[in-house]
């Protein structure tokens, strides 16, 4: 068992004597430092491109906008003002002056008369009944 | 290695990291090139440990020794790449004998590295793990079983029978 051991320990020494050819930590940490230092700058050029995009649409839209406001704006001229005012709104439609809403008074006598219920009395003598009208 | 380190550590903290891999990568990569026999299968199974390493250690629970725990990654790692290059060469054949390295590898090895495969060279997957731990990292039974996945009556087996063959193969050698 001594030779055995003998050769354990020769062994163990050329097992020690290994060492990992480079440095781990700076083979896999600074990878992902670096990625996430590419997702910050990514999100940053990003956030700038439409902060650009956006000012520009901004800058092109402008113009066009102070067009309607001036256009929109009533003139120094009033004679102009009322002509503008009123090319804008529909005029309200003429009610007729010559007509009245009230009936005329003649107009009640031409009224006809309210149809009458006839009575008993005008039933017994105009129209028999008929037992009569059989005997 | 302290504990505050490693739990700066598993709270994701750069520094602390860079600080375990640096105290562990050489043991790593001692036991990946004793168990795979070629530097750059051993360099691979190296970096594959540490990114496990890194991925796993928020759920280390501290049950066991960090080295102990993280050189179990390794034995996982080379496990599976001497399947991947190696399919015939499974664990469940214990008399499975490993093959010799080529011309070029042994070219490649300085004179302890030669003596150390020369040692190992005959002895099948699990018998040298156990060797490798037992004797060369000098873990306990437990931390051996704990690396290794396994009970610690298992691994006085495995170690007496490595032991038994190479007194074997060294009887051969001395007639």
């Amino acid at each position: 068992m001594t030779r055995l051991r003998s050769q354990i320990e020769q062994a163990k020494a050329g097992y020690l004597a290994a060492h990992y050819p480079g440095d781990l930590a700076a083979e896999l940490l600074p990878a992902t430092r670096s990625r996430r230092r590419w997702v910050i700058v990514s999100a940053v050029g990003a956030l700038a491109a439409a902060l650009a995009i956006a000012f520009a649409l901004v800058r092109l839209l402008a113009p066009a906008a102070d067009t309607i406001t001036v256009t929109q704006e009533p003139p120094a001229d009033p004679q102009v003002v009322q002509i503008a005012w009123s090319a804008q709104m529909p005029a309200m439609p003429a009610f007729p002056e010559d007509v009245s809403l009230l009936p005329e008074p003649d107009s009640f006598t031409d009224m006809p008369a309210m149809p009458s219920f006839p009575g008993w009395s005008d039933i017994e003598q105009e129209s028999p009944t008929t037992q009569e009208s059989i005997s | 290695m302290e504990a505050a380190t490693i739990q700066a550590a598993q709270a994701g903290h750069k520094p602390s990291q860079a600080q375990l891999l640096r105290l562990l990568q050489d043991p790593w990569y001692r036991v990946c090139l004793s168990l795979l026999s070629n530097p750059d299968d051993a360099r691979e199974a190296t970096q594959e440990t540490a990114l496990r390493f890194l991925r796993d250690l928020p759920r280390f629970a501290g049950h066991s020794q960090l080295k102990t725990w993280s050189i179990g990654i390794a034995i996982n790692v080379c496990r599976e790449i001497r399947r991947q290059r190696h399919p015939a060469d499974l664990d469940s054949n214990p008399d499975m004998q490993t093959s010799e390295p080529s011309p070029a590898d042994m070219a490649g090895l300085a004179e302890e590295r030669r003596r150390l495969h020369a040692l190992l060279a005959d002895l099948p997957p699990r018998q040298r793990e156990a060797v490798v731990l037992r004797y060369f990292e000098d873990l306990s039974v437990e931390q051996t079983a704990a690396a290794m996945q396994c009970a610690p009556g298992t691994i006085k087996a495995t170690v007496h029978q490595a032991l038994r063959a190479l007194k074997r193969r060294l009887q051969r050698v001395e007639i």
